[in-house]
């Protein structure tokens, strides 16, 4: 059962390793930690589920697991380089690291864990140890985010502590085995459905309570931005997920969830067309990702495997996008989409790898998003939905149009000025990043594989 | 005898409302180490303004000089149906119920705007305005208490109420009936002009019910300030025996545990006479527009006291 | 008295105190009118755990009243006191007198809420009043501009809950509410260090955050 556990301990060693004073290698810990981890996450795959005591480990834990472990991992490495850049930080390194490992562990624990109560506690504890890294910028405008993101996302977790309840109250039970044998239904089940939709939602970037991610994203530090949109909003997908996989049959549970999907999906394709910031550009393309992949969970079926894949390569793609903003932070000082030229010339290796990642993630084959976007677009029109399906496609369409735009203008203009490319790391990160992302692609079937069990294939 | 009674209760409100004003003055300074004026000042002072000469603005009509006459007739009205010393219906009792009674002390308190407003006097008009704003709001929360304590008892008798809380411990411990309690407590103190909604000095920035007799002098000042202490004296009894302190009230006619119960009743609003001297003494006037708060607050009460009761069953 | 009877007592003393709350414009007294609400929900579960001859439900009632009713006004006045004229709402999102009728309104949401829809799945008569508590507790955090009186609305959110999950139903596992509580520890803690860097920077209202628009 401890081999279960390892990307845990990992993480929590490494977070309070890191907090020892005097010899400053928190670096290393944390860069070792995160080895660790996403090594046991590799061989989880191979081993088979468990389920006993404490934790619940199956198909969609590991591959969650994997994601987390590997962002966690890119992200370590990255801060590494980045963090020099930052000119007046909230805090220490010391104390950044220890936050950091801190944030992976409460993320590897919810997932892995086996009482739904127990995950909310995790998800509630992601907000605490994430939000001082909002704000280690230590300007105004990040203080201000930071505290808007705990503020509205503590009000979200508060109404999926209700649904917990009400999920209580129906199974008289929150251990995940037990409730997917017993599969209670009733109001409670449905309210409690609801409730976790909007709670967890909250959390993931749902319309209309995702006001908080385009200024969290705008403002926290890129390696920050990119644990965020990579990996801590798929976990709060996950408990999404959970609570559709303990009612597979609920149909109006499902209908919300499409629509609330669907919004998110509209809203965040009508708003990038009007961005001037390249890192809000970006997080609303995690909004409409994050839509896709609750519209494909609510489908369910085949559309449910497209969710995860799209959340696989998205954790990817999405991490590499946000590392290689802060490289353009780094070398341009503004986050202005303006403000930011030829990088064809200036900046190579960034600037190529900019324009396959956007490609990568609006959707462009045959990177995994769009693999996952055809199966659930092919979903709704085999389910019988091919207006809903035309509506996906249009917003996707508008979406892939306004973020790649941006970014080949970002990349082809013409520019002055020489060479400014960041050292070694800080471009080998991101394009690793993307390649994983890209196989994301041939890792389809084994992830089909994998949560078969899950969504009832 | 009920006759009889009837006119025992005029007279005695007549007589002693002055009395529990000079009272409730006395103990105020008092209480900030002052020696205060004597408690029968409230006396030497009608009784002087008795004497003087009526002066009437040469803009003002004829409803100016009537108007202090008319609310002085309303409140003696008021002192005949309302339970001030018996807890059984007098004389006039089956006249108003309690909702009428709220509804006569709206009719007094407009004709005492009207005919301020007849005076053309500007500190007239402010007072007017102000005490119109505020009185819009807490009129209907005043008949909105009186339809709860009606859902409590099933009538508007507040006889019958005065005698339901006597007897019925569970209403008396209900929720309903303290939040209805609480909220008329914040009620009386806007209508009889205690802190923190109106002070005793004449500061004109804050004057709401000061100013509004401001042109009236002679025996019109004396009946007016006459009339409101009895507004006082009445609203402060209907407190005591409606609301809170419904207790040894006489139930049946009788001479000796009526005249024993005007001692008592006099006893009662002594103390809640020094409560108000404790509360004008402790906080601070408000605001104007914060006087609103304060009436949002108690107009919650009162519709929380509804919600208590359908929440606990009743009502069906 | 019976737990229902204590349940409905303090429940409605707890809508009226965050009326209250609702009402005040000062922070601290804010704060020591919340701490009193959490102390008397705390009371009520110690009772329940009395009456009910549960030594763990008299824990989570103490731990609770602790946490809740003590550590976290005192953790908010003691950052006020340093900063004292920071402490007042002087220009809240919505004016105090609309915003006291408004969460009026909401208690008589709550109580149409679980009149008509939820009677079946909390069959308590009090039990509308963790959903009015929830309401008003949301509708402190949109109405407040302050920083600390929106913490409290998440708070007030939170005793709701607590209200719900123990007192309301059969209560929630013992794990579950001691790692709920740790949680709220974690976040007041976190939150306290925001608002110390947040009232260093900037003053109240955050109109000026171009920024963070669109």
């Amino acid at each position: 059962m401890l081999v279960y556990g390892i990307p845990m301990i990992a993480s929590l060693g490494g977070a309070l390793l890191s907090l020892i004073p005097g010899l400053s290698f928190e670096e290393a810990v944390s860069a070792l930690a995160a080895t660790a981890a996403s090594a046991a996450s590799v061989a989880l795959l191979f081993l088979p589920d468990f389920s006993g005591g404490f934790l619940y480990v199956d198909g969609l834990s590991k591959i969650l697991l994997l994601s987390i472990s590997l962002v966690y991992l890119a992200t370590v490495l990255y801060s590494i380089t980045f963090l020099k850049y930052i000119a007046n930080p909230l805090f220490r390194k010391r104390t950044f690291y220890f936050l950091l490992d801190a944030f992976a562990f409460t993320m590897l624990f919810t997932v892995s864990v086996a009482n739904l109560g127990l995950a909310w506690v995790g998800i509630e504890a992601t907000t605490v140890t994430s939000a001082l890294l909002v704000a280690t910028e230590n300007d105004e405008t990040a203080i201000e985010a930071s505290w808007r993101y705990v503020i509205i996302v503590s009000a979200g977790l508060v109404v999926s502590l209700i649904a917990t309840i009400f999920l209580y109250r129906a199974a008289d039970t929150l251990d995940l085995p037990a409730l997917l044998r017993s599969r209670p239904t009733g109001l409670a089940l449905r309210l409690g459905l609801f409730l976790g939709i909007v709670g967890y939602g909250t959390k993931a970037g749902v319309f209309p309570m995702n006001t908080w991610l385009p200024d969290v994203h705008g403002k926290a530090p890129s390696p920050v931005s990119a644990i965020f949109s990579g990996v801590l909003l798929p976990v709060a997908m996950y408990a999404i997920a959970r609570l559709f996989q303990i009612a597979p049959s609920s149909g109006s549970g499902r209908i919300f969830g499409l629509t609330l999907g669907f919004l998110s999906l509209g809203t965040a394709a009508f708003l990038m067309a009007a961005q001037r910031d390249y890192k809000r550009l970006f997080a609303y393309s995690t909004i409409e990702n994050m839509g896709m992949i609750l519209i494909g969970l609510s489908v369910g079926g085949v559309a449910a495997v497209g969710a995860m894949v799209i959340l696989v390569a998205h954790a990817f793609a999405k991490s590499a996008m946000f590392f290689l903003s802060g490289n353009l932070l780094s070398r341009y000082g503004s986050t202005e989409i303006g403000a930011v030229r030829g990088l064809r010339s200036r900046m190579p290796r960034t600037g190529y790898s900019l324009l396959f990642g956007s490609l990568a993630i609006t959707g462009a084959p045959p990177f995994g998003i769009f693999v996952g976007e055809i199966m659930i677009v092919g979903a709704l029109f085999a389910g019988g939905y091919p207006l809903l399906a035309i509506g996906a496609l249009l917003l996707l369409a508008l979406a892939f149009l306004a973020v790649n735009y941006r970014v080949v203008r970002m990349v082809f203009s013409p520019a002055e000025g020489g060479l400014v490319e960041r050292g070694q790391v800080g471009t080998l990160v991101p394009i690793a990043c993307l390649v994983l992302s890209a196989l994301a692609v041939l890792a389809v079937p084994e992830i089909a594989h994998l949560v078969r069990g899950v969504f009832g294939l | 005898m009920l006759a009889a009674l009837s006119l025992l209760q005029l007279v005695f409100v007549l007589a002693l409302a002055p009395l529990l004003v000079g009272v409730q003055r006395r103990l105020e300074e008092r209480f900030q180490s002052q020696v205060g004026p004597s408690v029968f000042q409230p006396y030497f002072d009608l009784a002087k303004l008795f004497k003087k000469e009526s002066l009437v603005p040469i803009s003002a009509s004829p409803f100016f000089a009537l108007g202090p006459y008319i609310t002085f007739a309303f409140y003696i009205f008021l002192t005949l149906v309302l339970p001030i010393i018996t807890a059984f219906p007098l004389t006039f009792g089956p006249v108003v119920d309690f909702v009428g009674g709220g509804l006569i002390f709206g009719a007094a308190a407009t004709v005492k705007k009207l005919a301020a407003l007849d005076s053309r006097s500007n500190y007239a008009h402010l007072g007017t305005s102000r005490s119109a704003s505020i009185g819009a709001l807490s009129e209907p929360i005043m008949v909105f208490i009186f339809i709860m304590l009606g859902v409590l008892s099933k009538t508007n008798n507040p006889y019958v109420i005065n005698n339901i809380l006597q007897q019925s411990s569970t209403w008396y411990l209900s929720l309903l009936h303290w939040f209805v309690a609480s909220a008329f407590f914040m009620i009386l103190i806007v209508e009889t002009g205690q802190l923190p909604i109106e002070s005793h000095s004449t500061a004109e920035l804050g004057m709401i019910d000061q100013s509004m007799p401001i042109e009236y002098s002679g025996r019109e000042l004396a009946l007016y300030n006459w009339g409101g202490y009895m507004k006082q004296f009445i609203l402060m009894s209907v407190f005591l025996n409606v609301f809170t302190v419904p207790f040894w009230v006489p139930v049946h006619p009788g001479a000796a545990p009526i005249l024993a119960y005007l001692g008592i009743h006099l006893l009662k609003l002594l103390v809640l006479a020094t409560i108000f001297a404790l509360i004008n003494t402790t906080v601070s006037k408000y605001k104007l527009y914060k006087n609103f708060d304060f009436l949002a607050v108690a107009f919650s009460l009162a519709v929380l006291a509804s919600v208590a009761l359908y929440a606990t069953g009743g009502g069906r | 008295m019976s737990l229902d009877q204590i349940l409905g007592l303090l429940g409605f003393f707890t809508i009226v105190l965050t009326l209250f709350v609702q009402w005040q414009i000062y922070v601290t007294r804010a704060a020591v009118t919340f701490a009193i609400s959490s102390l008397l929900i705390a009371a009520a579960l110690v009772w329940a755990g009395i009456i009910e001859g549960e030594p763990l439900v008299i824990l989570l009632g103490g731990l609770t009243g602790a946490v809740r009713g003590v550590l976290i006004p005192l953790l908010v006045a003691r950052s006020l006191h340093v900063r004292p004229w920071r402490a007042r709402e002087l220009r809240p999102a919505v004016k105090t007198a609309t915003s006291i009728i408004v969460s009026l309104l909401l208690v008589l949401v709550g109580f149409a809420l679980h009149r008509f829809a939820l009677a079946d799945i909390v069959p308590a008569a009090n039990g509308f009043l963790p959903f009015a508590l929830f309401l008003q507790g949301s509708f402190l955090i949109i109405s407040k501009r302050n920083a600390f009186l929106q913490l409290i609305g998440y708070l007030v959110m939170e005793n709701a809950v607590l209200l719900l999950g123990s007192l309301v139903f059969p209560g929630l596992p013992l794990v579950i509410e001691a790692g709920v509580v740790l949680d709220l520890l974690g976040i007041v803690v976190v939150s306290q260090v925001i608002m110390r860097m947040r009232e260093a920077s900037v003053e109240e209202g955050a109109e000026s955050f171009e920024s963070l628009k669109g």
